[in-house]
């Protein structure tokens, strides 16, 4: 998320919006935006319609107790994000998708882990080439 | 399998200030990137 807010005006230049889709109800996907002053549109999704939609899945316990997502929750603690208990289905898998406006699909990535995300400079690189053609 | 775009444009969405949309509004005038997150907190 800190990654994505600091990159908000690259995104802006090469013409894209960022969405952002949470599994909690409108009321907690109001209270994550403003404590994370989130700079992006957030969809609240608690029925899940749209990660099945996008055919997003559901971590193992392995993965989710694995050495490197503890090390991740306490480096993130760390650096002062916030870490509270959390809301919606702590096994359901992220994901990033960029859709042109022609509603063909650019780039996905479904996470294999919980903490497998693409970077910004990947989903930027993309939108740059898109931009270029 | 691929995703049936269409009608994932089609779905209705609620967005955080309580309005609606349908989800392929957002992609219609400039590319999206869709983020989905794990959970809150």
């Amino acid at each position: 998320m800190a990654q994505l807010r600091r990159e908000k005006k690259s995104f802006d230049r090469l013409g894209a919006d960022v969405v952002l889709v949470g599994l909690g109800s409108v009321e907690q996907t109001a209270a994550f935006k403003e404590r994370f002053n989130v700079p992006f549109p957030m969809i609240a999704d608690p029925e899940k319609r749209l990660f099945e939609a996008f055919r997003l899945k559901q971590a193992s316990a392995v993965a989710l107790l694995s050495a490197k997502m503890v090390f991740r929750g306490v480096t993130a603690m760390a650096k002062g994000h916030g870490m509270g208990v959390p809301q919606g289905d702590v096994r359901q898998l992220p994901g990033v998708f960029i859709i042109g406006t022609d509603g063909r699909i650019l780039f996905s990535h479904h996470a294999s882990g919980p903490a497998d995300h693409p970077s910004p400079d990947v989903l930027l690189d993309v939108l740059s080439s898109e931009s270029a053609t | 399998m691929e995703l049936d775009i269409h009608a994932i444009g089609q779905q209705a969405v609620q967005l955080w200030d309580h309005s609606q949309a349908s989800l392929g509004d957002f992609w219609r005038q400039k590319p999206l990137v869709l983020v989905f997150l794990r959970h809150y907190g």
